[in-house]
């Protein structure tokens, strides 16, 4: 059967950051040597094209949205043409009004130069990146870019901070530009299997995403798999003065009602959807930082916390992105969503730390900790009553066991018996969850972790992201990662935490809501349709 | 893109220590920007962002867009002649003008200690005076050719050089007298504009009829056909798979088959009626058949459609459904039930034309088309914008002249005219209002001035020979920019929107008065926190 294509979305600034990593770990992999073994089909998510000057291009299939001034050395379109000043217009008096050049971080001016060869350079990537674009390898396709200009990225007096105002703007010129956007890429597939969608749930992108959802479940049959996104941090988290303080609970209160909002009506257009943040909360504040063994990542680095995330949409996303097209996103979502219970959780486990000289069935059998952690916003995701999709990659089948003659006490773990890294994995979950319906997908390829991703890991990794048993150093080139998509019963406590807190905000102080013509009335209306969502997981289900 | 950086809001505050101040130099700020855009010698601007996007206008509504204002007075002009141009597509950069030169003139007797509400009294009562002048020079038209031309013309030359105005000009008018019914305005969704970025040409055509950005998606498709019946539809013609293949619950491969192909013996039961009546139709006939579908249409149905000689385009544009109708006549479908020849619509000719990765298809040669569009070509984005951005005033200048039922003479003519009017009926008034009278009658003659200079001449000198000659003269009096002379402007078919001086004059005056009198607001405002 022909490539199962799926067209991406991105919208706000955070969820570029994720999506440049993302799409950094896309590109970096291509083999373009035809040796590698590769297992996943790059056509899903990339188009072949040809520039006006007929050059062929290969780009991500992908609409983004951000504001005005938010792209700093990036062209709006995209980087493979160049806009050329020539103009056979003749007109007497051209007066030309340059902006200046921001300069180019290292890394930019050396990919300009050298191409992909500079990757083994050490780069200060915590310092320099001040916008995505600071360490976007790709270059993008005319149509991606979609600037918001009514808005300015940065600016604090006249901000897109809440749903209504994205809402809004996809009613005018911009929405217009985007559907139209949407539909060409849809019109080249053959044979789409549907829409990701990326986005900030916490300002007006949140708006502008959910009236671009429901135009989706309007206009194509499709899957529409949605990540309502978190940051891992705001600027202004750490007040100082009570003026300070008094300002930032504003936009918390803010930022809640928006990720209300989103939540509410993603259950309502959206087919699947996880909400996603690397902190432990999400509301009011983004919480502490959740807890990966081996990586020491700065929350207040958008670079470093939206890697995270980047690694497990690659990871949970490899399954219906395998050469076999035997998953498609469908699949994953009808798994996934009974009940009505359209939202999930996702969680990562990165790095697998297995130590390089230990098998995966005494690690397994000895680990007295999960092998993963939530990434979904005050959510705690339980050990039984769960459906569960789980890709496990890079985890080499020689790592299995010990070979019969040297098996010793392995022979005694009922696990010996597992053929293979799929098979163990199996009998893992359902031997650690109670009541549970769990999938598990096995790939070969680990995850890549080419500059310019972050170099947030321990130096007590080997090459390959194991734990090492001497003391040589090695820089990390791959790791072993495993990620899943939770469903259950447990899931309601997060829409109860959600609703406990939106419920105690005194909405009519929120004027900026008012301004744009919410009301009182309909805020409650969306508390009560949230309450009614989370009706959907309270029932006990018997497997 | 590029940040004209206007003013710095504190250190305009710093500085200016009253509202009125503050608000006069926003507005003199932002008039300065703006000035050297007006009239056809005005100048070009090319906004280069940093990295390197390139914005070409002369058009004062995109560029306050481009800009970024942060000062709040200014924002308000800028909202207000944004507002002009929501409601009539021309006349922003007017508008700043004038604001700017409103404020500039009260300010003198501002500062000699008029107050401002005096002013603003006056300002009203000329506003109502200036209208009454603008009643008395419209020129009544019909809906000729001729008359269209001049109107489109004069707005067109004002944002792109002569020898493209010429044609754009031409294909605007043609396009809205093509479409429109007698007795009503043109909707002008029925006009698209298509954009073809072409390395080397420059051009323009009204194509009457429909051009879509895709085309046919199998390789054995006709690239060209005449003679075609037009299938309009929504109807999916694409296998979607809702059986589910499960992680869970393993079907067995036999069982999944079966599901398949009853899923997809659906689909072609559809594709069978469509090329049925195809058959029916075409066969033994010069004549061809051509399905727009505002759904998908997936390879296997492609295949069908192209062993049939059927091309078959698929995802278009849900308003062009609705131009297609309107071009070719037939009746957009939902559903293949009731399908016949009276659905279908007709085009004379239909091809394919490919640029580098972008495929168009013409759809021309309609019977009555009440639907076309203007392809416009150009070198680059950029350019493609700018010309875009012209053909959208040309049309929806052609369009104020239709609903007028008439126009004005530009050049100026209106402001030398109004400027002698007015200060004859500022005598005939008593009171200290007549200053605020003999303000707005200067403010107008911004217009005339900056024209002058903008093409070279002293503003001063060309004011005196214009009034002179508007004295002498029954008509209305211009400015021809080509040799600095007073000239009647239609004579060489220099001709404005009625509508659009009439709602400068209205939003000018009332932006203006309102900028004066927060100013007294806030003095009191002020004076009350020191009492
Ligand atoms: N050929 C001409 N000779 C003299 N004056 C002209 C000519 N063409 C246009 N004008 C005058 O130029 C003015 C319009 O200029 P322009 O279109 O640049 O600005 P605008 O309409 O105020 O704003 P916008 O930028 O929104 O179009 C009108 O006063 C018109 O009469
Ligand atoms: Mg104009």
């Amino acid at each position: 059967m022909s490539t199962r294509e799926i067209l991406t979305l991105q919208f706000g600034h955070y969820a570029n950051y994720v999506g440049a990593h993302f799409w950094n770990l896309q590109e970096l992999s291509f083999d373009y040597t035809g040796i590698v073994k590769t297992e996943v089909n790059h056509d899903i998510l990339y188009r072949e094209g040809q520039t006006a000057n007929g050059e062929v291009t290969y780009t991500p299939r992908l609409l983004l949205a951000d504001l005005k001034g938010s792209l700093k050395t990036l062209p709006e379109s995209g980087g493979l043409t160049s806009a050329g000043e020539d103009n056979d217009l003749t007109w007497d008096n051209i007066e030309k009004i340059e902006e200046p050049t921001p300069p180019k971080n290292e890394y930019l001016t050396d990919i300009d130069s050298q191409g992909p060869s500079v990757l083994k350079k050490e780069y200060n990537f915590e310092q320099d990146v001040k916008t995505w674009t600071d360490y976007l390898y790709p270059r993008l396709h005319e149509r991606t870019i979609n600037i918001v200009k009514e808005y300015v990225h940065g600016d604090d007096t006249e901000s897109m901070d809440v749903y209504h105002t994205g809402k809004s703007l996809w009613k005018q010129d911009f929405g217009d530009a985007f559907s139209d956007n949407i539909r060409r890429y849809v019109e080249e597939c053959d044979s789409m299997q549907g829409f990701q969608v990326n986005f900030d749930c916490v300002d007006g992108f949140s708006g502008l995403a959910l009236s671009c959802i429901e135009h989706l479940s309007d206009e194509y049959t499709k899957s529409i798999l949605a990540y309502p996104i978190i940051p891992s941090h705001f600027p202004d988290n750490n007040p100082t003065t009570q003026e300070e303080r008094d300002k930032s609970n504003l936009k918390d209160s803010i930022r809640l009602v928006n990720t209300l909002l989103s939540i509410q009506e993603l259950s309502e257009h959206a087919t699947l959807f996880v909400p996603l943040c690397t902190g432990d909360k999400g509301w009011r504040k983004p919480g502490n930082p959740r807890k990966f063994d081996y990586i020491n990542y700065n929350p207040e680095l958008y670079y470093h916390s939206s890697a995270l995330l980047a690694s497990a949409m690659d990871t949970l996303s490899q399954k219906y992105r395998h050469k076999s097209n035997i998953f498609t996103m469908s699949d994953i979502c009808a798994d996934l969503t009974g009940y009505g219970r359209k939202m999930a959780s996702a969680s990562l486990g990165m790095p697998l730390p297995l130590n390089e000289s230990q098998y995966l069935i005494d690690y397994l059998n000895t680990t007295t900790k999960p092998i993963y952690s939530s990434i979904t916003p005050s959510c705690k995701i339980a050990t039984d009553k769960l459906f569960q999709l789980i890709t496990v990659r890079g985890v080499p089948e020689s790592y299995l066991k010990a070979p019969l003659k040297e098996a010793k006490d392995q022979m005694n773990i009922p696990a010996y018996r597992c053929n293979n890294v799929k098979e163990m994995f199996e009998l893992y979950f359902q031997a650690n969850n109670f009541l549970s319906a769990t999938n598990v997908t096995i790939c070969e390829k680990p995850l890549e972790v080419k500059t310019p991703y972050p170099r947030f890991f321990s130096n007590e990794l080997n090459k390959y992201g194991f734990v090492r048993s001497d003391a040589s150093q090695e820089k990390v080139e791959s790791c072993a990662v495993v990620a899943g998509y939770h469903n259950g019963n447990f899931l309601s406590d997060m829409i109860e935490k959600l609703h406990r807190e939106t419920s105690r905000i005194k909405f009519s102080k929120l004027h900026k809501f008012n301004q744009e013509g919410f009301e009182s009335a309909e805020y409650s209306e969306t508390l009560d349709k949230l309450a009614e969502f989370k009706d959907n997981y309270e029932d006990d289900f018997e497997l | 893109m590029a940040a004209i950086s206007l003013l710095n809001p504190k250190a305009e505050l710093a500085r200016a220590s009253q509202a009125l101040a503050v608000n006069i130099s926003a507005a003199k700020g932002i008039q300065d920007v703006m000035r050297t855009n007006l009239g056809p010698k005005g100048t070009m601007k090319m906004l280069v962002s940093g990295a390197g996007d390139i914005k070409i206008t002369k058009d004062g509504n995109v560029l306050l867009h481009e800009m970024q204002i942060q000062h709040p007075t200014a924002s308000l002009i800028a909202r207000a002649s944004t507002a002009q141009d929501d409601a009539t597509g021309d006349g922003t950069t007017s508008t700043v003008l004038l604001i700017g030169e409103l404020l500039k003139q009260a300010d003198i007797y501002i500062s000699e200690g008029l107050h401002p509400r005096i002013l603003t009294e006056g300002f009203d009562i000329a506003r109502g005076k200036a209208l009454e002048i603008l009643e008395s020079i419209k020129i009544p038209i019909e809906v000729k050719r001729s008359d269209l031309l001049d109107v489109a013309r004069t707005s067109l030359k004002t944002k792109v050089h002569a020898s493209l105005a010429e044609v754009l000009t031409e294909a605007c008018v043609d396009a809205v007298l093509t479409i429109r019914t007698p007795d009503k305005p043109a909707d002008l969704h029925m006009v698209e504009i298509m954009e073809m970025q072409h390395k080397t040409a420059t051009e323009t055509a009204l194509v009457k009829g429909v051009v879509m950005d895709h085309g046919a998606r199998h390789p054995d498709m006709p690239k060209r056909v005449e003679n075609a019946y037009i299938l309009t539809c929504n109807i999916s013609l694409e296998y979607e798979k809702t059986e589910v293949n499960s992680g869970f619950f393993y079907k067995s491969a036999e069982d999944r088959e079966k599901l398949i192909a009853a899923e997809r013996d659906f689909i072609d039961q559809r594709v069978k009626a469509i090329v049925e009546l195809k058959k029916k139709l075409c066969d033994g006939t010069d004549k061809n058949f051509v399905v727009i579908n505002q759904k998908g249409i997936d390879p296997l149905s492609l295949d069908a459609f192209a062993k049939e000689g059927i091309i078959g385009l698929r995802r278009a544009k849900r308003r062009n459904m609705e131009r297609l109708a309107l071009a070719c006549g037939g009746v957009a479908m939902n559903s293949v039930d009731g399908l016949s020849e009276e659905c279908l619509g007709y085009a004379g000719l239909v091809y394919e034309h490919i640029l580098g990765e972008e495929k168009f298809t013409f759809v021309e040669n309609c019977k009555n088309p009440q639907s076309v569009t203007i392809l416009i070509k150009g070198p680059n984005k950029h350019t493609l914008a700018q010309i875009k951005d012209a053909v959208r005033d040309g049309l929806r200048a052609i369009n104020n002249a239709i609903e007028d039922k008439c126009v004005i003479p530009g050049a100026g003519a209106f402001e030398i005219k109004a400027n002698t009017e007015i200060l004859k009926f500022k005598d005939t008034v008593k009171g200290k209002a007549r200053l605020g009278i003999q303000a707005y009658a200067e403010a107008l003659l911004i217009i005339p001035k900056t024209l002058a200079i903008n093409s070279g001449y002293d503003a001063q000198d060309t004011i005196v020979k214009l009034q002179e000659e508007s004295r002498l003269s029954p008509d209305p009096i211009g400015l021809d920019l080509s040799t600095g002379e007073a000239i009647k402007p239609t004579d060489l078919g220099i001709i404005d929107n009625y509508v659009v001086k009439k709602q400068i004059i209205n939003s000018c005056s009332v932006i203006a008065s309102n900028l004066l009198l927060v100013d007294e607001i806030m003095r009191a405002g002020m004076s009350s926190l020191k009492g």
